[in-house]
């Protein structure tokens, strides 16, 4: 019983131990310390999100197979009237068979 | 929080330079002390989540926490506690670091910063029972672990 009056005085006593405590206070060179950190984060390269990166990707990627894709109908569409006129020049143009 | 003077020296650096950078976010819904007792504490709980993820703690302390409830390593000496106090505060500090975070946090919100618990209520965005509930949780579980780490010696 004592025991246990005596465990309960030294809880409580080790609960309001901090009663009475001052605040802790940073050094003098925080502000110094601070100011440089801003100064050094400004000056360094932006880096992107890893969202933007894979969007940026995706993007140029668009853009390359777009132009690949317009390239190659470009060159099929060319290919199709140089035939299509070969056959042309083939059929209008007068014969040269020596009758 | 972080019972770790150097990492504390570090931490409010960092939240130093987030309230610089983010000032013009800041809504003006809260004052602007709450504001960075916010930033303050989500800062402390990343960092102890990092830590508990990197398994930073020692194989030895969690042997000793689990055997006693409180770990046994040199306990942290705050340096705002009175001299005569030291040796209490020492082991309240073990105690308090084996609390889950949000207890932890309410705690020394309540009793180490003697902040009102409505300023704590917004600083963890919560309601005021929550806090008032979680903060007699955490003084039944300092209890607890004082309890035992008292039979253990005495």
């Amino acid at each position: 019983m004592e025991n246990n009056a005596k465990r309960e005085n030294w809880i409580t006593g080790v609960m309001n131990s901090t009663s009475g405590m001052q605040r802790a206070t940073p050094r003098a060179d925080l502000y110094g310390r601070v100011m440089e950190q801003i100064s050094l984060r400004e000056t360094t390269a932006v880096h992107l999100p890893a969202k933007r990166w894979i969007a940026a990707v995706i993007l140029l990627l668009l853009l390359n197979i777009g132009s690949i894709v317009y390239v190659l109908e470009q060159e099929k569409k060319t290919t199709n009237t140089a035939i299509s006129g070969n056959i042309f020049t083939e059929i209008q143009s007068p014969s040269t068979y020596n009758y | 929080m972080l019972q770790d003077e150097g990492l504390a020296e570090d931490i409010a650096q960092e939240v130093f330079v987030t309230v610089f950078r983010s000032i013009l976010s800041f809504n003006q819904q809260s004052s602007i002390s709450t504001w960075i007792y916010r930033i303050t504490v989500n800062k402390c709980l990343d960092h102890l989540r990092a830590k508990k993820r990197h398994h930073y703690v020692l194989f030895s302390q969690l042997f000793e926490k689990a055997e006693s409830g409180v770990s046994q390593k040199k306990g942290f000496d705050h340096p705002g506690i009175q001299l005569e106090q030291r040796e209490n505060a020492r082991h309240l500090f073990k105690a308090i670091e084996g609390l889950p975070n949000n207890q932890k946090t309410i705690f020394i919100l309540a009793h180490i910063e003697e902040l009102p618990q409505k300023e704590i209520a917004e600083i963890m965005n919560m309601s005021l029972k929550a806090v008032e509930s979680v903060l007699q949780r955490a003084k039944g579980n300092l209890r607890k672990k004082l309890s035992a780490y008292y039979k253990k010696e005495k």
